[in-house]
């Protein structure tokens, strides 16, 4: 389902990430580990489509995510789901709107309706016109997974998404993933430092700093 | 979830920015729609007024005063002429027709204006009710001063002394309305005409002979171009007479009034210009304020263009609050200062004809908004998104 070339980025002079070829099934979820510096967000935008790798590619179901003419936005949308670490909901929307807002984005209105129930079954049934300012962190977080998943995407990321979490929370927020994850049909990819997650998926790719 | 619930909700995050940019430039808009229907309605309504009337002689005095005195029945006349003036320019061969003024006394405001029948053709008015006048002591209605007083057809009216409101009541200048004019937006609208011998009745008695009459002035057409250059010198070869004429001192007017409306379209474009910086800088504070909304929804899917599109339809929007407000206060204003002059039995300045000030406020709204967010949608668009993220 996933697989890459090894993969090398670059800013100017500075080898930032030194990857090694991946190859992933649709249920071999997988967990990106390493120290700090070791290039773990630069991966995983990587393989989120939104950074071009300076050597190297990425396929989706055979498909380049980075083709010379460049991929759509709503290709890239419709196929990749991400938790970034930061969440970034937008303030301005409630949580509701936040998750249909990636429907809209990604071309896929017929997917909105799917939302509240999505959003309901993550336990925030009665939080859908609560702006993420209201929420808690927890929730703010099963809003984001909502968002990512709500396409039906192949590929779910996420970034550190238990790091800032005690133990019960970790575990649970993993849970949600999982569970998202098998919900959409997709592939779950985690960026991680936290060492409690490893022991739950069935690949692991450790990154080393670059040399 | 579409653009325009998308931006909107978006304005509501920071209602005070959106309201300054709104008002400062609404306030423009406002001020724009002000002047262009002050001045468009101001030129035609004078031009309108004039039309018809190649020169007017009246008595020595000021030429412009005379000109607004008897053409425009704004100010107070400069004085009095034989009746035997209308004689002579009647004879005169470079004059096509000759009418005769003959003011003094008012009715609520309204001015009585003695004159022959010619005068109503002269403004193209029609009758809406009655007929015209047949003899002394009969009056015709403008339309506007038939719908303020609520005088009809059969009503009688009581002239009183002076040209302003407020004067004593002539006890024998007891008018018979026979008709009311309907409305032509023009000067006519705002007069009770009589026949010119009322005038001599009300105020010299039938006993004075017709060689000691007088009239406030008359309105003169030339019989050909070559009478422009002739006439006036001829007129004012007389010393007790003069000759003015409407174009020119209209023209003299407006080179002074003109400042006035000059400064105060400056002043518009002015608050415009400054609601285009006001604009410019909430959108791109907005831009960095919004810098990881607006990485998420390009991760969600949203391409460059669609990101700079919901930053110009935030301008727009904006934009097109603003031209609301415009309209409204500056269409308010006109209405205001309308109701003013009205009372005033001035010009007529009409918020129902806005429909020049449209197209001028509207490009001005468009062109702003589109100025104002040009760069700022342009930076949202080529923002790097990976790097953004990665900032936090």
């Amino acid at each position: 389902m996933l697989s890459t070339d090894p993969i090398v980025h670059r800013y100017g002079d500075a080898t930032v990430l030194r990857a090694p070829a991946i190859e992933l099934r649709d249920d071999e979820h997988c967990v990106l580990t390493g120290p700090s510096g070791s290039g773990k967000s630069t991966l995983l935008h990587i393989l989120a489509g939104i950074l071009r790798p300076s050597e190297g590619t990425v396929r989706i179901d055979g498909d380049n995510l980075y083709p010379a003419a460049g991929r759509d936005d709503r290709w890239r949308g419709q196929r990749i789901g991400v938790v970034p670490q930061k969440l970034h909901l937008l303030a301005s929307l409630s949580a509701l709107e936040n998750v249909t807002l990636a429907c809209f984005l990604a071309g896929r209105a017929e997917h909105a309706g799917t939302a509240a129930p999505l959003l309901a079954d993550l336990g925030l049934g009665d939080k859908l016109g609560v702006r993420p300012e209201d929420l808690s962190l927890g929730e703010q977080q099963r809003v984001a997974i909502a968002r990512a998943i709500v396409n039906r995407p192949r590929l779910l990321l996420a970034d550190e998404p238990s790091s800032s979490l005690d133990d019960d929370n970790a575990r649970r927020a993993l849970d949600l993933l999982f569970q998202a994850a098998k919900r959409a049909g997709a592939l779950l990819v985690v960026a991680t430092h936290d060492a409690r997650t490893r022991g739950r998926f069935r690949r692991e790719i450790e990154l080393t700093r670059p040399a | 979830m579409n653009s325009l619930r998308l931006v909107f909700s978006q304005l509501r995050r920071r209602p005070l920015q959106t309201a300054l940019g709104v008002i400062l430039l609404g306030l423009g808009i406002a001020t724009l729609v002000f002047v262009i229907l002050v001045q468009g309605q101001l030129a035609r309504q004078l031009e309108r007024d004039a039309r018809n009337v190649d020169l007017v002689v009246g008595a020595k005095g000021s030429p412009l005063q005379l000109v607004l005195s008897a053409v425009y029945q704004v100010d107070v006349p400069t004085g009095n002429v034989p009746l035997a003036t209308l004689e002579q320019l009647r004879r005169n061969r470079l004059v096509a027709q000759a009418i005769p003024l003959s003011m003094g006394d008012s009715f609520r405001g309204f001015r009585i204006v003695g004159t022959e029948r010619a005068y109503v053709e002269l403004h193209d008015a029609k009758l809406a009710a009655g007929t015209l006048w047949e003899q002394p002591m009969q009056a015709v209605l403008g339309a506007e001063v038939a719908r303020v007083s609520g005088l009809g057809v059969g009503s009688t009216l009581f002239g009183t002394h002076g040209l302003a409101e407020g004067g004593a009541v002539h006890e024998d200048a007891k008018y018979q309305v026979v008709g009311v004019l309907a409305p032509t937006r023009a000067v006519i609208d705002r007069l009770v005409l009589t026949d010119v011998a009322s005038v001599w009745h009300v105020h010299e008695g039938e006993s004075v002979d017709d060689a000691e009459r007088e009239i406030t002035a008359v309105i003169v057409r030339y019989a050909s171009p070559m009478a422009a250059a002739i006439m006036p010198r001829q007129v004012n070869a007389d010393s007790r007479q003069m000759a003015a004429s409407p174009a020119n001192e209209i023209a003299r007017l407006f080179a002074v009034v003109g400042v006035g409306i000059d400064t105060m379209r400056a002043f518009a474009w002015i608050l415009v210009g400054s609601s285009l910086l006001t604009l410019f800088v909430t959108l791109f504070n907005a831009l960095e304020e919004r810098r990881y909304d607006i990485a998420i929804m390009r991760l969600l899917g949203a391409g460059r263009a669609r990101i700079a599109w919901l930053m110009m339809l935030e301008a727009w929007l904006l934009a097109g609050m603003a031209l609301l407000l415009g309209l409204v206060v500056g269409l308010g204003a006109v209405a205001l200062v309308g109701r003013w002059l009205a009372a005033a039995r001035a010009f007529t300045l009409s918020a129902a004809e806005f429909a020049p000030a449209l197209a001028t406020t509207l490009l001005v709204a468009l062109a702003v908004a589109t100025l104002a967010a040009v760069l700022p949608a342009w930076r949202a668009s080529r923002m790097h998104v990976a790097r953004t993220l990665a900032q936090g």
